[in-house]
C-alpha cells in the first residue's frame, strides 16, 4: 500500500514503539512504578518524566509542559483557561466547536482584538489544505493588543515558542503514539481534569510514562531529521514534475503559501470515484469536495474564498510521511494523471 | 541503596501490563480508527473493528451494551467527565442542586464535587463509619432530595467493598443518578452496570496500559451526559480525541484476561493476606487492619501500627514498594484523608497506617520476606517510639497536652 | 525520599536511644510534637558539672525525625547548657543535608534540646 494520508495519522516511528516497549517491559521487572510512590522505582519513575519534560521544554524553548491525552484535551485547556476565544472557521473542530469562541475571517482580525485582549487560536499549518500562518506576524498583532497567541501545531513538524503563548503538539502526527499530546506554554494553565496532583496540578491522572516516552522519543527523531524538511521539498517538487499545474489547488490561491508535506490536488470527477479509484490502487489518500461535508472542509471554506472554477471543485490531499518515497510519488501521479484523462 | 528493583506490592497505585496484553495490543500500533492505512497484519482486524472488539470486550465484562462504553484517557478522566458531564448536562434536574460523595473517595471524585459546589451546587460530602462503609440509613435520607451520587465501588486505599446492590436499589427508588468508580473492582469481584447509571474503568489497575479506561454511560435507563472537551465529536459526542486503536485493544484484552484470572487472583490474594494477618496483626501487640475484614477484598490490606510513624516503617522496608498513609509520604504533607474519614477522632492511625498490595506477580518467598521484616522493623520501631513507651506503662496518651508546632 | 547518607545511618542505627528517669535531680526530660502531626520528640540529657554527661532520645516520626534526634544527641554530649542551647536547627538540617521538606524536623529537634534543658533548670530552682 502507499500510504499518503500522515496529516491524519503517521506511521508509528520504530525508535518510539521500541522506547515505550521498553518502558512497558522495565515497568514489568520493577524497575518502574507509578510516580507517587515513595519507593526507589517510583523515584526513578518521576525523574524519568522529569527528564522527558525537560527534552520538550528544550527542543519547544517553552516554560510550562503539559503532558494530556489528545490534542482536543490540549485544546480545551486552552480555552477553559482563557476568557475570551477568537478563532476562525479555518481551524480544526476542536477548536471551532466552542461555545466560548468569536468566529472571524481571518483579515477581520485586528478589528476584533481592538475589541479587547483575548487568546487568538489558530492552527499553524492547515490539516487539509496545507495553508501556512505567519505565526510571527501574528503574534506582534497579538501583542500590540494585550493578547496571546495559542497555535494548534499539530500539522507543524518544527516548533518553537517564540512566537506563541500556546502551543498543542500531537503526537500521533508525528510519528509518536495515540493517547498523548503536550500542551506547552508561558503560564500555568487552570485543570479541566481534577484530581491528584500530576502534572503540577495542572492535569491529573496517572501519568502515561510509556505513552510520554514514545512522545518525546518521536519528537527527537523529528528533529534529528530537521522535521524532515529537505525530503518533503524533495517529493513536492517530484509531484509537480509529474502532474500539470492545473490540477493544484495552490495555483488558485496564489496569495496563500503552502507547506511541503501537504498537498491537496483538484479535479471535476466526484470525492467518491476519487476514494473508489485510490483504493482500488491500494493508495491512501484523503478526498473531499467544495461542495459538500466531509474530510475536506478547508475546500469548502477555501472555495468561499477563492472561488475555484467549476470543474475544479473536488479535491485530493495527499500528506507525506517520514516513509514516503519517490517511487511512491511517481506511482501516484501515474496513477492520478490516469484517472483525470480518463473521461 | 542498590539498584535492585524494590519488591512490589503496590498493585493499588498501578499494575504492570500483562505481557500477553503486550502481545494483543502488537499488530495494533500503526493502526488509526478511520484511517486504513496498514492493512496487513495478523488478525485481519483494521483498526475500526478492533476498537469495536475491545469496545465490546470492556461492555461484556460489566454486563453494558457496547454502545455503552466509551473510552476515555483512564479512570481521573471518566470520573471528572461522569460527575461533570452529568451535572452540567441535560439530564440533570432542573429543580434539584444537591449532589453527593463520601470523604473516602478519591482526589479526582472530590476535586470535581468541589468545583461543582462553585458553580452553584449543593455540595454533600458524607461521613463513612469507622470501618470505611457507608451508613446506608443515614444515605437514604440523604438521597431524599439529591440528583446525583457518586462512589467509589472498592476503596484504593483499603480495599473495603461497599454494598452497591443496596445503594443502587435505593437510588433507583428515589430518582437519583448513581456513578460508581469501579477502578479497583473490575477483575476483582464481578460487576454489574445494569445497577449502575455511571461506572468508571481504569486500564493500568487491571494489568493493562497506561493511558487508557472507560466510562458506562447507560442506555436503559438512558443517561446523557455533557463532554469535557470540545472537539471532533468522537465517541458518540461524549468524547473527543482521536481513540488510541493500540490502547483501546490493550484495555480490551487487560479485560478480558483479569476475568479468567479473577477467581486464582483473589484466592491467592486471600491465602496471602490470611498470612499477615496471622503472622503479624494476630502476632504483634496492637496492630490493626483498617476497613471491615467482612467486606473488603484480599488484594488490599491497610494496616495500622500505632506508634509507629508509617513512612518510618517504609524507609526501614525499602527493599519493598509500599504505601502509607502518612502526611509525611504525601506531596501535600496532608495525611491519608481516607483514614482521616474513617477515624475522624484519632488522626494519628492515618500517619501509622501501611498499605500492602497482592498482585498476580507476587511470590509466596516475596510475602514470607515481607512478614519477617513487618515483624522485626515494627518491634524495633517501636523500641524508639516514646508513644509505645508510654503506652506500655499504661498512661492514657489522649490525656496528654500535646504542644504541636 | 532520597535521604543523605547521614540520614540512612542514624536512621538505620540510631545513636543513645532510650529514656532517663525524668524524676532524677540530675536529669532533664522534654516531649515535643503530637502524634496527630505525625512527629514526636522525647529528649533526655544526664548532667554532671554543668556538662551534658548522657543523652538519650525516641521518637515516633518520619526518617528525619529519628535521624535528627540521634543526631543530636551525639552532638550534644560533652557540652555545656549553654552551647548546647545554642545549637540551631539550621546546623543539624546541613549536618543531615535534610531537604527543604524536612526541615521541620530539625526545628523540632532543637526544640527537644532546649525544653530538655529547661526542664532541667526548672528542677534546680
Amino acid at each position: 500500500m502507499i500510504y499518503l494520508d500522515s496529516a491524519a495519522t503517521c506511521a508509528l516511528d520504530e525508535r518510539s514503539k521500541n522506547k515505550m516497549l521498553e518502558v512497558w517491559n522495565q515497568w514489568a521487572c520493577g524497575k518502574f512504578a507509578n510516580i507517587g510512590g515513595v519507593y526507589k522505582s517510583a523515584e526513578r519513575s518521576a525523574r524519568y518524566l522529569n527528564e522527558l519534560r525537560g527534552a520538550l521544554k528544550d527542543i519547544t524553548v517553552g516554560e510550562y509542559v503539559v503532558f494530556t491525552s489528545s490534542s482536543s484535551e490540549a485544546n480545551s485547556m486552552v480555552f477553559n483557561h482563557a476568557n475570551k476565544i477568537i478563532t476562525t472557521c479555518w481551524e480544526h473542530p476542536s477548536l471551532t466547536k466552542h461555545p466560548k469562541a468569536t468566529f472571524v475571517q481571518f483579515d477581520k482580525l485586528k478589528d476584533e482584538l481592538k475589541n479587547g485582549p483575548a487568546v487568538v487560536s489558530l492552527v499553524g499549518i492547515h490539516h487539509e489544505i496545507g495553508s501556512v500562518r505567519d505565526i510571527r506576524v501574528i503574534y506582534d498583532l497579538c501583542k500590540q493588543y494585550h493578547s496571546k497567541l495559542h497555535i494548534d501545531a499539530s500539522q507543524m513538524k518544527s516548533f518553537d515558542m517564540q512566537y506563541a503563548d500556546f502551543m498543542t503538539i500531537s503526537s500521533h502526527k508525528i510519528g509518536g503514539p495515540i493517547g498523548v499530546a503536550a500542551l506547552v506554554t508561558k503560564e500555568p494553565m487552570k485543570a479541566i481534569i481534577f484530581g491528584g496532583m500530576q502534572e503540577d496540578g495542572m492535569r491529573a491522572g496517572t501519568n502515561a510514562l510509556p505513552l510520554i516516552a514514545g512522545f518525546v522519543e518521536a519528537l527527537q527523531v523529528l528533529k534529528e531529521n530537521a522535521g524532515y524538511a529537505e525530503q518533503f521539498k524533495l517529493l513536492n517538487a517530484l509531484l509537480r514534475k509529474n502532474i500539470d499545474e492545473r490540477y493544484f489547488l495552490e495555483t488558485y490561491a496564489k496569495d496563500i503559501v503552502f507547506c511541503n508535506h501537504i498537498v491537496c490536488l483538484v479535479t471535476k470527477f466526484p470525492a467518491s470515484e476519487i476514494a473508489a479509484f485510490m483504493d482500488m490502487h491500494d493508495i491512501a489518500v484523503a478526498v473531499g469536495s467544495a461542495c459538500t461535508s466531509g474530510a475536506l472542509d478547508g475546500m469548502k471554506i477555501l472555495n468561499s474564498i477563492h472561488q475555484l472554477p467549476d470543474e475544479l471543485k473536488n479535491g485530493v490531499r495527499l500528506s507525506f510521511g517520514p516513509n514516503t518515497t519517490e517511487e511512491e510519488i511517481i506511482i501516484f501521479s501515474q496513477k492520478f494523471n490516469q484517472f483525470v484523462s480518463r473521461k | 541503596m542498590t539498584n535492585k528493583p524494590s519488591v512490589y506490592f503496590d498493585y493499588a497505585a498501578t499494575t504492570p501490563c500483562d505481557a500477553s496484553v503486550l502481545k494483543a495490543m502488537e499488530p495494533y500500533w500503526n493502526e488509526c480508527f478511520g484511517n486504513p492505512h496498514s492493512r496487513s497484519h495478523a488478525y485481519g482486524w483494521d483498526a475500526e473493528s478492533a476498537v469495536e472488539r475491545a469496545r465490546t470486550q470492556v461492555a461484556w465484562a460489566i454486563n453494558a451494551q457496547s454502545d455503552e462504553v466509551i473510552f476515555t484517557s483512564g479512570a481521573t478522566e471518566a470520573n471528572n467527565l461522569a460527575i461533570k458531564g452529568f451535572v452540567l448536562g441535560p439530564n440533570m434536574p432542573k429543580n434539584k442542586k444537591k449532589i453527593l460523595t463520601f470523604a473516602t473517595e478519591h482526589k479526582c471524585v472530590i476535586e470535581s464535587f468541589r468545583f461543582l459546589k462553585s458553580m452553584g451546587f449543593e455540595v454533600k460530602i458524607l461521613p463513612v463509619l469507622s470501618n470505611g462503609l457507608v451508613d446506608l440509613d443515614m444515605l437514604e435520607n440523604e438521597l431524599d432530595d439529591a440528583a446525583f451520587l457518586s462512589i467509589m465501588y472498592i476503596n484504593n486505599e483499603t480495599g473495603v467493598v461497599q454494598d452497591i446492590g443496596a445503594i443502587s436499589k435505593m437510588c433507583r427508588a428515589k430518582g437519583v443518578c448513581l456513578h460508581v468508580d469501579a477502578a479497583q473492582a473490575v477483575g476483582k469481584i464481578p460487576v454489574n452496570a445494569r445497577d449502575v447509571d455511571l461506572l468508571s474503568i481504569s486500564g493500568h489497575k487491571l494489568y493493562g496500559p497506561k493511558g487508557i479506561g472507560a466510562l458506562f454511560v447507560s442506555k436503559s435507563p438512558r443517561v446523557r451526559i455533557a463532554s469535557l472537551f470540545s472537539g471532533g465529536g468522537q465517541e458518540r459526542g461524549m468524547r473527543s480525541g482521536t481513540l488510541p486503536t493500540v490502547l483501546c485493544v490493550g484495555l480490551g484484552a487487560a479485560v478480558e484476561l483479569t476475568l479468567e484470572r479473577m477467581k486464582e487472583d483473589f484466592e491467592r490474594a486471600q491465602h496471602f493476606q490470611q498470612q499477615v494477618i496471622d503472622q503479624v496483626i494476630n502476632k504483634l501487640p496492637e496492630v490493626y487492619i483498617n476497613g471491615a475484614i467482612d467486606s473488603k477484598i484480599p488484594h488490599i490490606l491497610n494496616i495500622s501500627v500505632p506508634y509507629v510513624e508509617g513512612e518510618s516503617l517504609i524507609m526501614r522496608m525499602h527493599e519493598f514498594a509500599l504505601s502509607s498513609g502518612s502526611a509525611c509520604t504525601s506531596k501535600s504533607l496532608e495525611p491519608s484523608h481516607v483514614i482521616r474519614a474513617m477515624h475522624p477522632d484519632n488522626e494519628d492511625l492515618a500517619h501509622s497506617s501501611l498499605r500492602v498490595c497482592f498482585g498476580r506477580q507476587t511470590k509466596a518467598e516475596d510475602v514470607d520476606a515481607l512478614i519477617r521484616a513487618l515483624q522485626k522493623h515494627i518491634e524495633e520501631l517501636r523500641s524508639l517510639s516514646p508513644l509505645w513507651s508510654m503506652v506500655q506503662k499504661g498512661i492514657d496518651l489522649k490525656t496528654i497536652n500535646w504542644q504541636a508546632h | 525520599m532520597a535521604y543523605s547518607k547521614e540520614v540512612l545511618e542514624h536512621f538505620n542505627n540510631p545513636k543513645n536511644v532510650g529514656e532517663m528517669d525524668e524524676n532524677a535531680q540530675d536529669t532533664g526530660v522534654s516531649i515535643v510534637g503530637a502524634p496527630a502531626c505525625g512527629d514526636v520528640l522525647q529528649f533526655s540529657v544526664k548532667i554532671e558539672d554543668d556538662r551534658i554527661k548522657d543523652a538519650k532520645f525516641k521518637a515516633f516520626g518520619c526518617g528525619s525525625a529519628i535521624a535528627s534526634s540521634s543526631y543530636l544527641t551525639q552532638k550534644v554530649i560533652g557540652k555545656t547548657l549553654e552551647e548546647a542551647a545554642q545549637i540551631s536547627n539550621k546546623s543539624i538540617a546541613q549536618a543531615l543535608a535534610l531537604p527543604p521538606i524536612k526541615w521541620h524536623c530539625s526545628v523540632l529537634a532543637q526544640e527537644a534540646i532546649k525544653g530538655a534543658i529547661e526542664n532541667y533548670k526548672k528542677k534546680q530552682a
